[in-house]
């Protein structure tokens, strides 16, 4: 067994590897000469010179990858093109909002669209099932941070029950968990219309497969053949689902936090765009990446221990 | 306990609203401690039968009439009830053990999950039945296997767990749905010895559902014989196989596949060079590191002359496919020789080993993957031909395609139908007609009947015989069956583990075998004229 | 009772097709035909008309300029459409390219190298790798083609190499090696026609995705640049004046969620009529 979680590990960090080598060719190589992109074109040369010396940019190419990567592990991320304070400082502070709000959108999408699904299945061809298909083909339509919009119009502007915006920060803890409820539905949301779809799916394709017909020969009361047998079993595409999803849901924070003027990654990766911060970008954009390669690589891991067959083969 | 069915019919409710009718009339009768067979084709309604009985019809089907077991209408009792019944008074095993066990669960846990359905007895108490349970079908080192997944278990070893997980609630009948169809022959045997000794020893009652004859006189009493959803006859089983008095219940018994003795095989001229020439072959299978994990072929050499037919019979895991694999180059060997005609096939360059592809073809097993369902049969069975630049094109390629056809026995018509439009037996003909179109000398025939039904499986090989005769094609034909390697093959070779254990003529091969593995495998062998061997306590007086 | 599915159908065979097919063509025709005529101009400034209600003026209101909403949305249509259609197009072409080859030599690096970098490109969402590209060189309907795009490739890399390797298994694969055709002229002739209906299917419902994708992406400004009309840009306008004229903001998003509506349906009526065994995944 340990063979196999050494190999997945290797393998992840290999990816990473790539990603951050992506990234770093990108926003660093290509662009050419920050310096002289930031001062614009009638910038005297020793001014860009100067500048390109403080920002380390006369550094050559490998030399300033591997002092990039250096610092993620040390924490100094180079400092923001246009704030001038350290990177690390920047995202540390929108990171305690981005996390929260992916988290609740999450637990949102698995909490409200696994057991509608599995539902949704058990109920297969009646009433239910068709409303909650109905209600899912539209859910999964539906743009996240124009449920953001529609929520502040309903819930805001029209019945006032929460504010149309902003974060007052974790000093209030209740005051920020409830400005984090409208963010959370419309992020996570349109995902759990997602997760309805898929788990219907498979709960539907597992109960027609052999071992199902085993259980019930056997006489178990049939919520412990849905529950012990089927979707104990149908589990599998769903977790890939929501690993591969979990890509859509952090681009969405990007989207959301814009629309609920949350101060969170999102907000500084479209910030640190429109002024061509090019050094936020980059460890944002690693980021966003490396969340994602990290998250596929616990469903991968979780895979091991859903399906016994797969410990054997690696 | 007893059982007394009579099940008027069984129907399925199509989405227009219009009902269907599967089955019909079925009537039977399972006295206490008696053994009953139903036989039939594919479609004849007998599997829909069982699952009538068992109250695990599909959605959309259901059954009319009367299931009386020990009294009680089975058809009438709501749902509740029908689950207690199901497992604790009739228990079922079904035909695919690769299938039919939960992956994610362990195999002890399955077997108490049944338990703990029915009784109330402790956690821990239905370990140690489901312990004792593994013991009794004879899983080797049950008490270190218990806690294995289903996927670390051969399908010998799952269809005995599923035997076990259906006799734990202690049914007094088990119904069996080809259980031994997906096994091999040895394993077969242990099986179905198996189920007879436990119906002997717990006193049980046995319906055992399959579509070879020969399983069913191994070990049922009584036998019913179903066709298209209808009963065609019953009775005693010696009587209805020996002596049956429907037509279609001797059409069904003579279609075994028979060795045709009146029939001589073309001479073999020794002078003659062999159409194919093996020498030493090897295959091995190595890890990365070069650790050697298994010799699928392990130096088999032998010869197949110009027009014989050459069998080769085999249990699965014998090397047989892979043998076949290597011979037609698909798969390169460890070391040794194959020789097509005197060249060999792993010495030439590869562009002249695609001219020299046209002399030797393959027929495959299954009919159904055998064809892409979205070229049309004319273009199927001139596949093989794109390699040879002076094919013939136009209304010369047709006339050879009508002649492929007509040869393998379909119409000229069907050149223009697609592969869905045919039944297995002519999509095997199909595959046939491509085969033989370049007019090669030799052709792998890789178990081309064993997914046919009955009779048609020797309609194929009549029509083999026929193009042999016809063409000279030398044919190397590879079956786990022995009756259709007797029925056919002009020399046979048994194949175990990567060798040849024993060629010669079928008649002794098959008949009076010398070498130990030989012995068992035909002693294994069911036939439709055997006595009863399995579940009897002592040879019992024929009921004739 | 027992949990084991089979078909029944209610609607007639194939409800979710028709109605796909019915949404998809309303949205295309639209779109086409905003390129001859729309009921007013969508860019032309009417400052007395601003923030007119649906109905009162126009169809479905009008913004803060006074331009006509409803033109704009069809404007929008062609706009998103012709975005989605060809990022789309863009990752069917490399993807089952690569998924394909992949499949066809099973085994060699050559199926290692497609998954590694399908891994890769999956780690970047659409929207990241449009900021990267727009950080690079701005924004325009060229990023958000290229962004999107880059994102389809590995979709329908996993999408095409799934399912050709099961054909590969199939016996007449291996009757085509035997009878001495390449790799590369199977896969032509025997995979792709028994993949290309599946692959519709996905390419259906990742254009309703990319319509999705492209939204968000001319929410931030990233996709084409103003006057030309583009749904997402009129969300991000509408935000500022919610309480005034909740229409801006419900018209486009209805817009592009009746869109992806259409395509989704449509592609999950596709694969209805196609694989009917699948009939089952929702």
């Amino acid at each position: 067994m340990p063979a196999i979680l050494l190999r997945r590990l290797a393998y992840f960090v290999a990816t990473l590897l790539v990603a951050s080598l992506v990234i770093f060719v990108v926003l660093d190589l290509l662009p050419g000469n920050a310096a002289a992109i930031l001062l614009g074109t009638s910038a005297r040369p020793d001014t860009i010179a100067a500048l390109q010396q403080q920002l380390g940019l006369d550094q050559p190419a490998w030399w300033r990858y591997l002092s990039w990567i250096r610092g993620l592990f040390t924490g100094d991320l180079g400092r923001s093109l246009t704030y001038g304070v350290p990177v690390s400082g920047l995202m540390a502070e929108r990171l305690v909002v981005t996390i929260p709000l992916a988290l609740l959108a999450l637990l949102v999408a698995v909490g409200a669209g696994v057991p509608m699904g599995v539902w949704a299945a058990a109920r297969w061809r009646k009433l239910p099932d068709h409303a909650a298909s109905v209600v899912a083909q539209m859910g999964i339509a539906i743009p996240d941070f124009w449920l953001g919009i529609l929520l502040i119009l309903f819930f805001s502007t029209g019945l006032n029950w929460f504010s149309a915006g902003g974060f007052p920060g974790w000093g209030q803890p209740l005051a920020a968990l409830k400005a984090l409820v409208l963010p959370a539905l419309a992020l996570g949301l349109p995902q759990a219309a997602i997760l309805v779809r898929v788990t219907r799916a498979s709960v539907l394709d597992v109960a027609s497969q052999d071992f199902v017909r085993t259980a019930e020969a056997k006489g178990l009361p049939a919520r412990q053949v849905l529950w012990r047998h089927t979707v104990r079993n149908a589990l599998l595409p769903v977790v890939t689902i929501v690993g591969l999803q979990f890509s859509f849901l952090i681009a969405g924070a990007v989207l959301v936090e814009n629309v609920f003027d949350l101060p969170g990654i999102g907000l500084l990766a479209y910030q640190a765009l429109s002024q061509r911060d090019l050094v936020t970008i980059r460890s944002v954009t690693l980021f966003f990446a490396g969340l994602v390669i990290i998250v596929n690589f616990l469903v991968d891991l979780s895979y091991l221990w859903l399906d016994p067959r797969l410990r054997a083969r690696g | 306990m007893s059982l007394a069915v009579q099940l008027d019919a069984i129907t399925l409710r199509q989405w227009t609203g219009r009902s269907q009718t599967l089955v019909r009339d079925v009537v039977l009768d399972i006295p206490d401690g008696t053994t009953l067979g139903i036989v039939g084709e594919s479609g004849s309604g007998k599997s829909l039968t069982a699952l009538a009985l068992m109250g695990l019809l599909p959605a959309g089907m259901r059954a009319s009439g009367r299931i009386l077991l020990d009294g009680t209408d089975l058809l009438q009792l709501p749902a509740t009830a029908m689950r207690r019944v199901r497992g604790a008074r009739m228990g079922m095993i079904f035909q695919e053990p690769m299938t039919a066990l939960n992956p994610s669960m362990r195999i002890g846990a399955q077997i108490a999950e049944g338990l703990l359905a029915h009784r109330h007895i402790s956690r821990s108490e239905a370990q140690r039945e489901a312990l004792r349970l593994l013991e009794r079908v004879q899983l080797p080192r049950a008490r270190a296997r218990i806690n294995d997944y289903p996927h670390q278990l051969s399908g010998g070893q799952r269809q005995r767990v599923g035997i076990a997980i259906a006799l734990a609630p202690g049914p007094k009948l088990l119904i069996a749905d080809e259980p031994t169809t997906a096994l091999d022959v040895l394993v077969q045997a242990e099986v179905l010895q198996l189920l007879g000794g436990l119906i002997r020893d717990l006193h049980m009652s046995l319906l055992l559902i399959s579509h070879d004859l020969g399983v069913i006189a191994s070990i049922c009493e009584q036998t019913l014989v179903m066709r298209d959803g209808a009963p065609v006859e019953s009775g005693p089983t010696g009587q209805v196989l020996r002596k049956p008095r429907a037509p279609y219940t001797r059409e069904l018994i003579a279609a075994v596949p028979r060795r045709d003795e009146s029939r001589v095989a073309p001479g073999q001229d020794g002078s003659e060079a062999p159409v194919l020439a093996v020498r030493n072959l090897v295959r091995e299978y190595r890890t990365g590191t070069g650790r050697l994990l298994a010799r699928a072929v392990d130096d088999v050499s032998f010869d197949v002359g110009r027009g014989e037919i050459f069998g080769i019979v085999g249990e699965s895991g014998c090397g047989k496919s892979t043998l076949s694999r290597v011979i037609m180059a698909l798969d390169k060997p460890t070391s040794g020789q194959v020789l097509f005609e005197g060249t060999d096939l792993f010495a030439v360059p590869p562009r002249a080993l695609q001219r020299l592809r046209t002399g030797f073809q393959m027929i495959f097993q299954d009919p159904r993957g055998s064809l892409n369902p979205r070229h049309r049969v004319a273009r199927i069975i001139t596949e093989p031909l794109h390699l040879d630049r002076n094919a013939p094109r136009g209304s010369a390629l047709d006339d050879m395609v009508v002649q492929a056809l007509t040869d393998v026995g379909l119409s000229p018509d069907d050149a223009r139908k697609l592969p869905h439009q045919f039944s297995g037996g002519q999509r095997q003909r199909i595959a046939i007609a491509r085969a033989l179109i370049c007019r090669p000398r030799l052709v792998i025939a890789d178990e081309p009947t064993s997914a046919l039904d009955l009779p048609v499986q020797g309609q194929i090989l009549d029509l083999l015989r026929s193009l042999r005769d016809r063409y000279g094609v030398a044919f190397l034909f590879i079956s786990h069956s022995l009756a259709v390697v007797e029925a056919i093959a002009d020399r046979v070779s048994v194949m175990y583990r990567g060798r040849f254990v024993e060629t010669g003529a079928p008649a002794q091969v098959l008949r009076a075998p010398e070498h130990a593995y030989s012995k068992q495998l035909i002693g294994a062998e069911l036939r439709a004229d055997q006595p009863r061997r399995y579940g009897v306590a002592q040879a019992l007086p024929s009921h004739s | 009772m027992t949990t084991q599915p089979r078909r029944r159908r209610f609607f007639g065979p194939f409800p979710r097709l028709y109605l796909g097919a019915a949404i998809t063509l309303a949205v295309v025709a639209l779109a086409i035909v905003s390129r001859f005529w729309t009921p007013h101009s969508p860019t032309r400034l009417r400052v007395p008309l601003r923030l007119k209600p649906p109905l009162e003026a126009g169809l479905a209101g009008t913004d803060a300029f006074g331009r006509d909403i409803f033109s704009q949305l069809m404007m929008g249509a062609w706009n998103s459409l012709s975005i989605a259609v060809l990022a789309v197009v863009l990752g069917v072409v490399v993807g089952v390219a690569l998924g394909t080859l992949a499949a066809a030599w099973r085994g060699r690096w050559v199926e290692e190298v497609v998954m590694r970098f399908c891994d890769v490109v999956f780690s970047f969402p659409a929207l990241i790798s449009a900021i990267m590209i727009a950080a690079l060189v701005g924004s325009g309907a060229a990023t958000a083609i290229v962004a999107i795009g880059l994102f389809n490739v590995p979709v329908f890399a996993r999408v095409a190499n799934g399912m050709a390797q099961p054909v590969w298994e199939q016996a007449y694969c291996l009757a085509a090696r035997a009878a001495g055709k390449g790799r590369l002229r199977i896969t032509l002739d025997h995979v792709l026609p028994n993949i290309a209906g599946g692959i519709t299917v996905q390419a259906t419902i990742q254009t309703g995705l990319a319509i999705l994708v492209e939204a968000g992406l001319s929410f931030l400004g990233l996709s084409l640049a103003p006057p030309a009309p583009s749904w997402g840009r009129m969300l991000s306008d509408a935000q500022t004046y919610l309480g005034q004229a909740p229409w801006m903001a419900i018209a486009p998003g209805l817009a592009v969620a009746i869109a992806v509506l259409g395509f989704n349906l449509l592609g999950d009526g596709l694969r209805d009529k196609l694989d009917p065994g699948s009939e089952a995944r929702a």
